[in-house]
């Protein structure tokens, strides 16, 4: 299961598992931001490295217009695969 | 257990059900659970990328001894893919210089403790043990 909201507030919530197969559903909101946005990872569980690929094609997008994605509330595990990554060191992780 | 699976990125479905059914039996905790099914989608899914032609199904086996898992991907298709020889990341790289993909492989390496490959008689045979945390 994995959904992508928007919330009121124009955060981008993420929930459940972010793997291979929902990277088109992802693409579909992640392409459409054009200022600096937060991502919620409260509610998700699971990324691979087809859900990192479009984080880090966004961030890249952004950054050319000194926007970023600022990411929030990730569980150990999420975070432990960004610090494998080196992703640590290319978003801000609050 | 051990099962096949079809050769295209809409098996991962079957896939982490297959697994959520070997934790359940075998009491992973969550963390244990997402770092098996991360490992496994990462290799299957290169396995695909360099094989698209071929209609072969690919098996998955896996075991738990003691607190060490032990996984097999078994890919039949004829064609070597060794996971252990894909290029360094470089996980100092500006966001400007990180290529879109290539952290699968990385990320595999990081979360096993061995990762063997074998290719013998047509077949790719990925071997990874992992020991579970206590």
């Amino acid at each position: 299961m994995f959904e992508i909201k928007v919330t009121p507030e124009q955060e981008i919530k993420l929930i459940g598992r972010f793997d291979a197969l929902q990277k088109e559903k992802a693409l579909q909101i992640f392409s459409t931001i054009q200022r600096t946005t937060v991502v919620d990872f409260q509610e998700l569980d699971y990324i691979s490295s087809a859900g990192l690929s479009v984080l880090l094609a966004t961030q890249k997008r952004l950054k050319i217009q000194e926007h970023q994605l600022l990411l929030k509330n990730m569980s150990q595990h999420v975070r432990e695969i960004f610090r494998y990554a080196g992703f640590d060191m290319i978003f801000e992780i609050k | 257990m051990r099962k096949d699976f079809k050769r295209t990125i809409f098996s991962l479905e079957a896939v982490f059900l297959f697994l959520d059914d070997f934790a359940k039996k075998n009491r992973f905790d969550p963390a244990a659970l997402n770092d098996t099914k991360l490992i496994v989608e990462e290799l299957f899914s290169n396995i695909i990328k360099y094989s698209t032609w071929s209609q072969k199904k690919i098996t998955i086996d896996i075991s738990l001894t003691g607190s060490v898992l032990l996984l097999q991907l078994i890919d039949k298709n004829g064609q070597p893919f060794d996971p252990t020889q894909s290029a360094e990341y470089d996980t100092q790289q500006t966001l400007q210089e990180r290529p879109i993909g290539k952290v699968g492989l990385h990320l595999v390496k990081n979360l096993v403790d061995d990762l063997r490959y074998d290719y013998k008689n047509g077949q790719t045979i990925l071997t990874i043990k992992k020991q579970l945390k206590g």
